[in-house]
């Protein structure tokens, strides 16, 4: 456990020597983060501009979803992402032949390629997120039990579980077919998130809930916290995240045999 | 100006772009997707609420229409420009002999000939399963084509303009991002402009973002007034003349100002 610990610690030590050479992105990267959020809120303004509700949800349970929605993606882009995106992205190793050296290395290879690339920027996305959630829980008005926050912070881990486990299958699926970008596809459906998955047509709710779970990451964690949902629903997301994350870690040792390296 | 040649570079980058199809069909999924989310958040609102304004019918064709004019006016230069002229490879661009908004607009054809089957078939399959039901007349049909390639001429013109400003600052993203999120805003993809709250409404109307999107739908609706019409077209007009001059300007400044990187 300690050398795992201290692996991690040495991956981001070095991503933030590397990323503390251009000054510059700390600014454009702030200000990304800042239209980002600003976009989000002024679109759900407009939006409870015309109307109280949709589909029961209030402009606080909203904003509550909006934040949940940017501190999952806040943690995808502080670390699973950019290692996956080093693995199977489009210039990542597996196109370039340099996994030959990843391979080498003495170290659990599923946790080696999983930690090892930090986007530290996101640290100010997440930090902006939990304030954007503190202040829509606040305007909740609501009281929140010990079960509660547990069950929001175990469904929370739940929904990180799942993306991980997505974003390795994806990664994995560039051993196989490079040049599809299918993270990208993933990315535009991750988008639909940002509302409740309620508010979709039945057929997209369903895809959003068990093909792309997007509903198990940002709609049911809310939904913990604000009203009563029937445990059969925690349990499946459990069962679904346990079973994605086995299939993924399955797929990710067999996609290994198809790696041939480049040449040069 | 030389048209053969610009034509032959808009073949070759034709062909490609068609060569990475499925690179490029999985970008424009990404560009589509904010109309889709708001399609089905607008969707809902009015089959609970009713917006007096838009009905339902409204709503699907505005968001299918916005998807395909977001698709056919979306300036790929935006980016890539900037890209070329950061990496040198612009000093290339500059030897031919034909001046280099050619190759902005070469790439821009080929990107809209490669994304357009595909953003057809993303708009006929939602319109098979929604069903709307409507009319349009041909006033409106021939003012909204007559408003698309006028949006179509100012988006292009003002992302090449901001993308030229990469010949001074190394790094022009910041502004284009910024560019990008009022169009999100105010060009009418959250909410079509008539739908905005009035301070962000009459902004928009000031705005270039609202006539290089939300203008010519609003016009396919028949939503508009025949003073708003007008009005409409005269700031499309004076939008895209300023542009116009605005990217001479960038243009003659900054091409004395390059100099190449690389090796």
């Amino acid at each position: 456990m300690k050398y795992y610990g201290r692996l991690i610690w040495l991956f981001f030590r070095t991503s933030v020597q590397e990323e503390a050479a251009f000054r510059l992105n700390f600014a454009i990267n702030i200000l990304t983060t800042v239209l980002n959020l600003g976009s989000g809120i002024l679109g759900l303004l407009i939006l409870f501009n015309q109307v109280e509700t949709v589909q029961g949800w209030t402009f606080p349970q909203t904003l509550t979803l909006l934040a949940v929605y940017l501190f999952v993606l806040a943690l995808r882009d502080l670390v699973i992402g950019p290692s996956m995106n080093a693995l199977g992205g489009i210039d990542g190793e597996v196109w370039t032949g340099r996994f030959d050296y990843t391979l080498l290395k003495p170290a659990p290879l599923q946790f080696l390629v999983s930690v090892r690339k930090w986007r530290i920027w996101a640290i100010v996305d997440l930090l902006l997120s939990l304030i954007i959630l503190a202040v829509a829980l606040a305007q909740l008005q609501q009281t929140v039990t010990w079960l509660q926050a547990g069950l929001f912070v175990f469904s929370l881990l739940l929904a990180l579980l799942i993306l991980y486990a997505i974003l390795l299958i994806l990664a994995s699926l560039s051993f196989w077919a490079h040049g599809v970008p299918l993270d990208f596809v993933f990315n535009s459906f991750i988008q639909l998130g940002r509302y409740p998955v309620g508010i979709y047509p039945e057929w997209l709710r369903l895809l959003l809930t068990w093909i792309v779970p997007v509903g198990f990451m940002t709609t049911i964690p809310i939904q913990l916290l604000t009203e009563d949902l029937s445990p059969g629903v925690l349990l499946s997301g459990t069962l679904l995240a346990l079973f994605l994350f086995w299939l993924a870690s399955h797929f990710f040792r067999a996609s290994l045999h198809r790696y041939a390296s480049a040449s040069s | 100006m030389n048209w053969r040649g610009g034509l032959e570079l808009i073949r070759r980058s034709l062909f490609g772009w068609m060569a990475g199809r499925g690179f490029f069909w999985s970008l424009a999924l990404g560009w589509m997707m904010p109309s889709l989310v708001y399609l089905f958040v607008w969707l809902r609102v009015s089959s609970e609420n009713g917006i007096s304004i838009f009905s339902r019918d409204d709503f699907i064709l505005y968001y299918l229409c916005l998807i395909l004019v977001n698709q056919f006016t979306y300036p790929v230069s935006n980016w890539t420009v900037g890209d070329v002229i950061r990496s040198g490879n612009f000093s290339a661009w500059l030897l031919r002999p034909l001046p280099p908004i050619f190759e902005a607009i070469a790439s821009d054809i080929a990107m809209k000939m490669v994304t357009m089957p595909f953003a057809l078939a993303v708009v006929l399959g939602l319109a098979l399963i929604l069903r709307p039901t409507t009319t349009i007349t041909w006033f409106s049909f021939s003012t909204f084509l007559l408003a698309l390639l006028l949006a179509q001429a100012l988006r292009f013109l003002l992302a090449y303009a901001l993308a030229l400003l990469a010949l001074w600052a190394a790094r022009a993203d910041a502004l284009l991002m910024l560019n990008d999120t009022l169009l999100f805003l105010l060009a009418g993809q959250v909410a079509p402009i008539l739908l905005l709250p009035p301070a962000l409404k009459s902004a928009a109307q000031m705005l270039p973002y609202r006539y290089m999107l939300g203008f010519p739908l609003e016009l396919l609706l028949g939503k508009l007034s025949y003073s708003q019409i007008w009005q409409g077209f005269a700031w499309q007009i004076g939008w895209l003349s300023l542009v116009w001059f605005a990217h001479r300007l960038i243009w003659q400044r900054g091409i004395s100002h390059y100099s190449a990187v690389g090796g």
